[in-house]
């Protein structure tokens, strides 16, 4: 008769998601592209060709430069181009600098710095190679200032990266081809630090027979100790935006002089979008960037670094830190304006289909999928933005049966939940109070009116349930209903009495 | 410095005979030494007087008899005893020969540079007649008939006092036996050095001579042998120059006259040599060690092989220096260059050829050389500044 009442309750979630990359529902494919001279790096390898193709034809010199090599096939072209007689020269980072970095580098790890060994062991006295902890360019030139020139600046590694990973590649002018060879030639004998001789065999390098003569920033911008013509010319480019900014870095330093610049033009109204990878190294940056009004869009295995403004393009090899535009060896180089086009076309894809977007403080309700918060690595654990979490509360058991459906809502407390739901639904059941076990039923007395034996009218006190009946237990009384009719008779007792109306 | 060395076989003669050893003899030096003093003839008074402390006369007279059987003294023509020659000789060794008779064994080499052959002699010890015969019995069971004694041997009893090499003893042979018997060979170093500055070489004998017993309770022992002995007269009018033109010119790597012209060119001791004679080591140095192999001089005999150290070379012919003077400039790169360097270097290099007419290679022909022979370790420290801007 009196059943338990079932009832829920519906919140939605309206504290923000903590600062996180939120997925995009679209799956981003990389592919090869080549337009313009730019190459879109892919799966393909059509730069990874173009570059080995560009050693095999070698004539009289190849000059190299990349943080790490491993690559099998390129590291096989030097060495076939050595015993046709062309002198190869490289530079890369030195041992030390590889061992020493962190784990926050997720394309690099001490397979890696084996690989690299071994590309070493497998040049030694083939190539000249020097190396210093500074080195991060990334670029292949050969036969500059003969008649055919070529060059290539590349944001990749020359390992896997090259085909794997969301890179960018550029094919140089003879003029710049020449430029950045000048500058191979004075990093060489001006900042590299060790050379090796033979096979696991590093020297330090000594003074060199001249003092080298620095090349003038014509074509090409560089960071080198005495040079930081590429900081200053990304905050040229940047300053002299007004409408729209795309600007990809694998890494973002908060404190840096060009991520400031990025903050006041985003706050100035100017449209900026920051590509980059979403890692921890990176998430001061972006909730910076991202609160001035910025776009933060991210890939995981985006490492190129490139710019675009609606005046000028640059793709360089430095990422926007200070071990890179204000130290280190690094290089860029400004894009034609056919090239700038392209490179926008490629960023504003990249834009459109990268996984992750970076919010500070999204709502809930504005996403539903995967979030990678932003102190946290992808490979941490990805959590979820859900539609709804259930939450059962437990049974309450109303005051009394005559309030049975006015008993008030129970206390929705959220819950821990790993996942970030956008409501919570609660349910609980109210259920009537019970009589306790041991009371005592209570009687009435009454008098009436008996005719003994002798025929005289005699009164008498007798006693007789209530009805409904009523108990006692501690003190308290009770009225106990069995069905919808006992209401009235029980509401008046439950005033006699004082008592609460239960069932049994 | 030449240095020769080559081994001698030391002969062995026994034979008996009668053999003045130097013994050490006080007693009649002093009388000796007395007729010397004097420098008149002894009598038996002067002796007792002077050394006897006053014995009779005629204790004298028996000790200048002694005296005069030892040969110590002689008679004059008025039959008085006067200090003889040998007499002289044994006061001026302080020793005094005195006759032995026994069978003895006579150690001696035969070598063309070597003026005094007996190296050495022993008395041998013979217990008794049965013994002896014993020693003397062949394989066969007979008594050998004994060889005739070597000529060298002969000519020792013409010789006054004689002195043996290994222990400077004096002898002098009295009489000996017509016939011997050879005994076993044994082998020592004879070495010759000769500084350049010195006027004749040093001979020493070095080795060690195995020695029968002298006496009865002896045991056949080693004497060890490490002597100098006399600059031998093989030598004379042979000049060190002459004996290191010889010694180059062993060589193989040139002929003697050639080196006697080089000399006569440069006023020094100069080895004209070929190129491709040479090692890394010679060329970078320009002096080397020549080796010798074993050679025959004809003065001299046969000596082991040996060598000539820090010989001064020059390059045969100004084809051989031009070649020699590359070798060098390239060797000379070792380091980072560019062409002032080089230029430098050349001039440099170059005045090491003062004999020769060369031209060094300047930067470009290097430049060459370096891209021709690219798998050179040596070529990148020209084609690294080429290429990489230096070499403006």
């Amino acid at each position: 008769m009196f059943k338990p009442l079932k009832l829920s309750r519906i919140i939605p979630v309206t504290q923000p998601l903590p600062p996180c990359w939120m997925e995009k529902k679209e799956f981003f494919i990389q592919k090869d592209l080549y337009k313009s001279n730019i190459f879109c790096i892919g799966r393909d390898g059509l730069f990874r060709n173009a570059l080995i193709s560009a050693v095999d034809e070698a004539k009289e010199v190849v000059l190299a430069a990349s943080f790490l090599f491993t690559d099998e096939k390129l590291s096989e072209a030097f060495v076939n181009a050595y015993e046709r007689g062309v002198r190869v020269y490289v530079l890369s980072a030195s041992e030390t600098s590889l061992k020493n970095l962190g784990g926050d580098v997720e394309d690099f790890s001490a397979r890696m710095a084996e690989e690299h060994a071994k590309f070493m062991d497998r040049i030694a006295g083939k190539a000249l190679l020097r190396s210093a902890a500074h080195f991060h360019a990334k670029f292949l030139l050969v036969d500059p200032d003969y008649d055919f020139p070529k060059g290539y600046i590349s944001t990749a590694n020359f390992n896997k990266a090259l085909t794997d990973s969301v890179e960018l590649g550029i094919e140089l002018s003879q003029q710049q081809t020449n430029e950045l060879a000048s500058w191979f030639s004075y990093v060489f004998w001006k900042e590299s630090e060790h050379e090796l001789l033979e096979r696991g065999r590093l020297s330090r390098v000594k003074e060199p027979p001249a003092e080298p003569v620095e090349p003038l920033n014509e074509k090409i911008q560089v960071t080198t100790r005495n040079n930081k013509s590429l900081r200053t010319t990304i905050q040229s480019i940047l300053e002299a935006a007004e409408k729209e900014i795309i600007i990809s870095s694998f890494g973002i330093e908060k404190e840096n002089l060009i991520t400031e610049l990025l903050v006041r033009k985003a706050k100035e109204g100017v449209a900026v979008t920051i590509l980059t990878r979403p890692r921890p190294a990176v998430s001061e940056a972006v909730k910076l960037l991202e609160s001035a009004g910025a776009c933060v869009i991210a890939h995981e295995k985006l490492h190129a670094k490139a710019l675009v403004t609606e005046k000028s393009a640059m793709i360089f090899t430095a990422n926007i830190q200070a071990h890179g535009l204000d130290t280190g060896f690094e290089t860029g180089v400004i894009l034609s304006e056919d090239q700038r086009i392209s490179l926008r076309e490629i960023l504003v894809s990249w834009k459109d289909i990268f996984p992750w977007h970076f919010a500070n403080s999204a709502s809930p309700k504005d996403h539903l999928g995967k979030i990678s918060l932003a102190d946290s690595s992808l490979k941490e654990g990805v959590l979820e933005v859900i539609k709804d979490f259930p939450v059962i509360l437990g049974d309450i058991i109303a005051d009394s049966v005559l309030s049975f459906d006015k008993t008030a809502d129970p206390e929705f407390k959220a819950p821990h939940i790993k996942n970030f739901p956008q409501q919570i639904t609660y349910t609980w059941t109210v259920k009537p109070p019970t009589l306790p076990l041991g009371a005592v039923e209570k009687f009435e007395n009454y008098s009436k009116e008996i005719t003994d034996d002798k025929g005289s009218i005699k009164i008498v006190t007798e006693k007789r349930p209530f009805i409904p009946p009523v108990f006692e237990h501690k003190g308290k009384a009770y009225v106990v209903v069995e069905k919808e009719s006992d209401i009235e008779k029980a509401t008046l007792l439950s005033e006699k009495f004082k008592a609460k109306v239960v069932v049994k | 410095m030449i240095k020769l060395k080559r081994v001698v076989k030391v002969k062995t003669f026994d034979v008996e005979g009668t053999v003045c050893v130097g013994r050490k003899k006080p007693e009649f030096l002093a009388v000796a030494q007395l007729a010397a003093d004097f420098g008149r003839p002894l009598s038996g008074k002067d002796v007792a007087e002077e050394l006897l402390g006053g014995l009779p006369t005629q204790i004298g007279w028996r000790v200048i008899d002694r005296c005069l059987s030892l040969g110590l003294l002689e008679k004059d023509n008025n039959n008085q005893a006067i200090l003889s020659e040998i007499g002289r000789q044994m006061l001026e060794h302080k020793e005094v020969l005195v006759p032995e008779e026994g069978i003895w064994r006579f150690y001696y080499i035969i070598d063309p540079i070597i003026d005094e052959p007996f190296v050495h002699f022993t008395k041998l010890f013979v217990p008794n007649a049965n013994d002896e015969r014993k020693n003397l019995r062949n394989k066969n069971g007979s008594i050998p008939s004994g060889s005739e004694l070597p000529e060298n041997l002969k000519r020792l009893q013409d010789k006054d006092r004689l002195t043996e090499t290994v222990k400077g003893n004096s002898f002098k042979v009295q009489c000996l036996s017509g016939k011997g018997e050879y005994g076993q060979d044994g082998e020592i170093s004879l070495i010759l050095s000769w500084n350049e500055n010195e006027l004749s070489p040093e001979v020493i004998l070095s080795g060690e001579i195995d020695i029968l017993p002298s006496r009865y309770d002896d045991k056949p022992s080693v004497l060890p042998l490490k002597k100098t002995i006399p600059s031998p007269a093989s030598f004379n009018g042979i000049s060190y120059n002459d004996l290191w033109c010889w010694l180059a010119s062993k060589g193989e790597k040139t002929v003697e006259e050639e080196i006697i012209t080089w000399i006569e060119k440069t006023g020094g001791r100069i080895m004209p040599i070929s190129f491709s004679d040479t090692n890394e080591k010679d060329r970078i140095n320009m002096i080397a060690d020549l080796q010798i192999p074993p050679m025959k001089h004809q003065l001299c005999g046969e000596f082991n092989e040996t060598s000539l150290n820090n010989i001064r070379m020059v390059p045969r012919t100004n084809e051989d220096a031009q070649q020699w003077l590359e070798w060098l400039q390239w060797r000379s790169i070792d380091a980072y260059t560019l062409p002032e360097q080089i230029t430098h270097v050349a001039e440099i290099l170059k005045e090491k050829f003062p004999y020769s007419k060369t031209e060094p290679l300047d930067a470009d022909e290097l430049l060459e050389k370096a891209l021709n022979n690219f798998t050179d370790q040596r070529s990148r420290f020209l084609l690294a500044p080429y290429d990489l801007g230096l070499w403006r």
